[in-house]
């Protein structure tokens, strides 16, 4: 599936229609385009072999199209329908697709013009603090020892590291944290607190990865049943209960 | 007067970055229109042919950069790199400039494709950056432009961006293909795998 790598490069539907509009040379009005959703589905069909994620996207712009198509082709009822739409969802959209098209063709003038001019180079030295240079003043046999040192370090474990290792492995055992008693838990915690509550603050064991698990499903079923309201102020902050 | 334009000139020299009205105001305990009326005299001075760099303004803050009239050579001497965007990193950013703050979704919707490689690859070069989150369902993060996208852009401030006149919006007239043109035969296929995967060309 090497078109997934293209996908964001990939210029995506409305830049289809974009090029065909062009192509066409013809106006971003309701008629026009309803004019060219024959050529729009010839394309489609040809996209047939793509990730499904990718045609249900172009099919979305395709139902837009034909029903563009349908009202040029039936009666207007202008009792009923009257001139209510009239300029149609996807006609808006190509319309400030175009505009920023145009924009962006400009911006690439400025870029260019921005290009020639250069700031005083920045003597990086002068960042780097002293105490973080690296003292590579060894030799090339030390070097190949410390890296041989290294690679065989696991194999070269005694027998008794061995046991004591597998014996830690063994020692870790699952603990049966169920959401029930978590949320329960929660509630509680939250009665107990008149203020905001962190979501650090439920944790009791910050290294059992399972609790931390079970009391962030906890928070969010909560969260959903509408019991309390949650709030991070940026990503990786602490979770802000209420 | 000609002391305070020579101590300007060293604060805006040892600077890596531009240097606000503000700041020098500050830094000299003067007042506001003092430094002004020095900046400009500074700015005038460097105009002289005599000088390789000369003033340069970005949103209200001022650093020394060379001649436009110079590049080729620093180019040449110094392997200077430069950055140009891709078209649909152009138009990204297009988008974010006259629409700020605007979510990641907002974009998408425009564009109609996605937008998060894009918007990482921007911010990686430092054009926008997040100005905090929407008041709406799920908090999504906004986005902005930043001081050297108008660097980058050569642009004073945002109210130098380009606007385009309706006739420039009419698509019979516009002969001029541009990069995405597409003239000629029935047959001719859509390009739309453009040899820019890349979203950063270096030339």
């Amino acid at each position: 599936m090497t078109y997934e790598l293209h996908l964001d490069s990939f210029q995506g539907p409305l830049e289809v229609l974009y090029q065909l509009v062009k192509k066409n040379r013809i106006e971003i009005s309701e008629l026009s385009l309803a004019s060219i959703t024959e050529q729009y589905l010839d394309y489609m069909e040809k996209l047939k072999e793509f990730n499904l994620e990718l045609a249900s996207e172009f099919m979305l712009i395709a139902t837009e199209l034909i029903q563009l198509k349908l009202r040029t082709l039936l009666p207007v009822d202008k009792g009923e329908e009257g001139e209510k739409e009239d300029n149609s969802d996807l006609v808006r959209r190509l319309q400030e697709y175009h505009y920023f098209k145009k924009v962006s063709e400009i911006l690439g003038e400025y870029e260019e013009r921005g290009s020639k001019y250069f700031r005083r180079a920045i003597e990086l030295d002068f960042f780097i603090d002293e105490e973080i240079e690296i003292n590579l003043d060894l030799k090339l046999a030390d070097l190949r020892g410390a890296f041989i040192c290294a690679m065989t370090a696991y194999h070269t474990r005694s027998p008794e590291e061995e046991e004591e290792s597998e014996r830690e492995w063994k020692e870790i055992s699952f603990e049966d944290i169920r959401i029930e008693d978590k949320i329960d838990f929660i509630i509680n915690k939250l009665k107990e607190t008149a203020s905001v509550l962190n979501f650090s603050d439920l944790i009791l064991d910050k290294n059992n990865r399972l609790e931390i698990v079970v009391t962030f499903l906890g928070v969010l079923e909560l969260a959903r049943l509408a019991k309390i309201s949650i709030k991070q102020e940026k990503v990786f902050s602490d979770i802000k209960i209420k | 007067m000609e002391d305070l334009i020579a101590t300007i000139e060293a604060l805006i020299f040892a600077s890596d970055e531009p240097v606000s009205i503000e700041e020098i105001s500050k830094a000299l305990a003067i007042r506001v229109r003092d430094v002004k009326e020095a900046l400009d005299e500074l700015y005038t001075a460097y105009l002289d042919k005599r000088h390789g760099i000369y003033l340069k303004e970005y949103n209200g803050r001022y650093i020394f950069v060379t001649k436009p009239e110079y590049v080729s050579v620093i180019k040449e001497m110094h392997q200077k790199r430069i950055t140009r965007l891709t078209p649909a990193a152009l138009e990204t950013l297009a988008i974010i400039a006259y629409k700020q703050p605007i979510t990641r979704a907002e974009i998408e919707e425009i564009r109609g494709v996605k937008a998060e490689k894009t918007l990482l690859t921007l911010s990686k070069y430092g054009l926008i950056e997040e100005m905090g989150r929407k008041e709406t369902i799920g908090n999504p993060i906004v986005y902005g432009t930043t001081e050297k996208f108008l660097e980058h852009f050569d642009l004073t401030d945002l109210s130098h961006l380009p606007e385009v006149l309706p006739e420039d919006l009419q698509i019979v007239d516009d002969v001029g293909e541009g990069s995405y043109g597409l003239a000629g035969g029935e047959e001719e296929e859509l390009d739309l795998f453009g040899e820019d995967s890349e979203e950063l060309n270096e030339d």
